[in-house]
């Protein structure tokens, strides 16, 4: 066969091939079609985020975190029954206004992909600053932190981020919900952090001590105490969506009448704690930094703690602080 | 070699003698400054006449070689004396192009490629789509990882404008002339009456820039926008939108990225394309500057240029720079982007060349 007849052949082969797809792509089960139909649903049913939403369960059902692989790559796919019928069953727990990163059970956090389990915290866009601000902290002051300990782990994303960050860290973990010890544990475990870490079921009291944890743990002291605990205002977790107030453990949010509950506390165990060149890192309310400032001022001096930097997030509003002791 | 390169290479030689002997002399080590320039012209020319000196020699032993063809018993000697000598001068060559081409020190990098619709309203947002999908299949068989960064859809389903980054070996290298106007002839789907209709996209290729080498950015020039601007933040917000506009106040650029999860990945990505694009700008500035000096065909750098027409009805694109045709656009549109680039970067080659000798 000559070669130009070969090419004949072979553009008869691809313009058939082409008009096959063509065909598919008028059906139902397209990408592009079920991701319009499904935000139409949602839409109607008042769900926030509709049409991120379903680009999200779209993207977990095609195996990626990134929805542009779904919305532009695959737009033209065609859904298999088994695929369709795994998203429809998803979409309904959307419906019943449960969060994506539950639904899918994984979110991002920075750079590390998360596992993610009801009713652990999920965590917020803002604290992926409070990394940032820790490390550039700790790196331009030449500080390299040895031993840490995160109260409140959640899903583990603080802790192990810095571990990543730090390979020479050591961390403990505590948190007072038994699913959340066992989150951090496995999401450690998938980063390759675990033997830099220990997890503990353990809760701070109001007197900033930590029950159920063996007292040699605490022997030595801490380069690092760092928190994201919670601090919504008690008045403030009915007017919370249904998302968090249905899906996320409430006693991952609610901080108490000013949302200070556990902030004070974990301030006092830093006093007792903390290195004489360590730091204490915490997310709090946007409107808690004069509360801070105000409390410090009556006790700090007894506590020997002072706040020594503040930092707004990516919205500008006050979200945390730094501590350190007097020296 | 042709008869242009060897001329001039001649004169290099020449000139190379002259150094040699004015670099001796007292007057010239007095004035310090055309000293430096007589050094640096002495070693720019030193390897190149060093090299054709081989190649002249070489050329001999190929005379000398064929004249012994003649004698049967040396034949076989000759032969093979000939073979050896042939592609050592078309190392040599090589050589020498490699040492008189200036070198462009982004040709490794990886790239933003940014692909907008132009005229033609619709039908150019769906020949975004085409070409994006081109763009896909050529990354993919250089086994380059194409990430697309951000998108503004249009309508009907096609796209306003596409970012995305291409990471791999010398991606650069290879995508530099795809800047420019991409013209489109074709029906376009949405027409009734079966008229061919012209429209055109607009690509255009950056290199990504190093943040420290390149660029600074002072904080305070830029705007960051989320879609989580409202209400009290932090805990009392769960979204999963992660979109980050980024607007560097002093040139107006905006970035937008929405592609991962992570809104922090997303504000650190829409910042690579912002250094990427303000270096990119300076970049071009250069370019247009020098592309003027040399009368070069390619990489003017010029993105309002209309490079390329892809004509469907006649299966043909054709690239406006190099006058080149070719009937084969569905393996092209499919990504088979290789002889297009290849002739592209011959002729920027070759172009250089001539330059560089007729000055």
């Amino acid at each position: 066969m000559s070669l130009n007849r070969m090419l004949a052949l072979k553009n008869c082969v691809v313009l058939v091939l082409s008009l096959q797809k063509r065909a598919l792509a008028t059906k139902a089960n397209v990408v592009d079609n079920v991701l319009k139909e499904w935000t139409a649903k949602f839409e109607q049913a008042k769900i926030p985020e509709p049409e991120n939403s379903i680009q999200n369960i779209m993207a977990h059902i095609f195996n990626t975190t990134k929805i542009d692989d779904v919305t532009i790559v695959e737009k033209n796919t065609e859904l298999t029954n088994d695929q369709i019928t795994h998203l429809n069953k998803l979409c309904e727990c959307r419906l019943a206004r449960m969060p994506v990163q539950y639904i899918i059970k994984e979110w991002n956090f920075r750079d590390l992909t998360l596992k993610m389990t009801p009713p652990v915290f999920i965590p917020r866009s803002e604290t992926e600053e409070l990394i940032d601000i820790i490390t550039d902290k700790l790196e331009s002051s030449n500080h390299t932190p040895t031993r840490m300990i995160e109260i409140g782990s959640g899903t583990g994303a603080i802790t192990i981020s810095l571990l990543k960050h730090f390979p020479k860290l050591k961390a403990i973990a505590i948190d007072q919900s038994k699913h959340a010890c066992d989150l951090t544990e496995q999401n450690a475990v998938m980063h390759n952090v675990a033997n830099q870490l220990q997890v503990f079921h353990a809760e701070i009291d109001s007197k900033g001590q930590v029950k159920n944890l063996q007292p040699d743990l605490l022997e030595q002291k801490f380069d690092l105490v760092v928190s994201n605990p919670p601090y919504v205002p008690s008045l403030d977790i009915p007017k919370l969506e249904p998302e968090i107030a249905l899906y996320e453990d409430i006693k991952a949010l609610d901080g108490g009448h000013d949302g200070l509950n556990i902030i004070k506390p974990i301030c006092v165990f830093g006093s007792n704690y903390l290195k004489p060149n360590g730091s204490i890192f915490l997310e709090t309310n946007h409107d808690h930094l004069d509360k801070i400032k105000e409390w410090l001022g009556i006790c700090g001096h007894h506590m020997k703690l002072k706040l020594v930097e503040n930092y707004k997030d990516f919205n500008n509003k006050d979200r945390f602080v730094e501590l350190k002791l007097v020296e | 070699m042709k008869h242009l390169m060897l001329s001039k290479l001649e004169k290099f030689s020449k000139r190379l003698k002259e150094l040699d002997f004015l670099l001796t002399q007292k007057e010239v080590h007095n004035n310090i400054k055309d000293y430096c320039k007589k050094v640096r012209e002495h070693s720019f020319l030193y390897p190149i006449v060093e090299l054709y000196n081989n190649y002249k020699k070489i050329n001999e032993d190929i005379i000398t070689a064929k004249e012994m063809l003649n004698d049967l018993e040396m034949r076989n000697f000759a032969l093979d004396e000939i073979n050896l000598a042939k592609k050592r001068i078309f190392d040599i060559e090589l050589e020498i192009k490699k040492l008189i081409l200036p070198k462009d020190k982004n040709d490794k990098r990886n790239i933003f490629i940014e692909i907008r619709a132009g005229t033609g309203g619709d039908e150019s947002a769906l020949f975004v789509n085409d070409l994006l999908r081109m763009y896909i299949r050529f990354s993919e068989r250089n086994y380059w990882k194409f990430e697309i960064i951000s998108r503004s859809l249009s309508e009907i389903g096609g796209y306003k404008e596409i970012i995305a980054r291409i990471i791999g070996l010398n991606v650069y290298s290879k995508l530099k002339f795809e800047s420019g106007v991409h013209r489109v002839q074709r029906v376009p789907k949405t027409e009734t009456q079966g008229r061919i209709h012209t429209s055109a996209c607009t690509v255009a290729v950056i290199p990504e820039a190093d943040e420290i080498e390149d660029i600074n950015i002072n904080p305070a020039d830029l705007r960051i926008d989320t879609y989580r601007a409202s209400g009290a933040g932090g805990q009392h917000i769960n979204k999963t939108d992660s979109a980050v506009r980024i607007t560097h106040i002093p040139t107006g650029i905006v970035v937008q990225c929405q592609n991962d999860r992570s809104q922090h990945k997303n504000k650190a990505f829409a910042l690579k394309i912002l250094l990427a694009r303000i270096k990119d700008s300076k970049l071009r500035e250069q370019q247009s500057n020098t592309a003027k000096m040399r009368r070069l065909l390619i990489g003017s750098g010029d993105r309002s240029e209309r490079i390329r027409t892809y004509n469907f009805p006649q299966g043909r694109m054709t690239d406006h720079r190099i006058n080149l045709t070719l009937y084969k656009l569905d393996y092209i549109m499919d990504g088979d982007l290789n002889e297009i680039i290849n002739s592209l970067l011959v002729e920027y080659q070759s172009d250089l060349i001539e330059n560089f000798f007729s000055n």
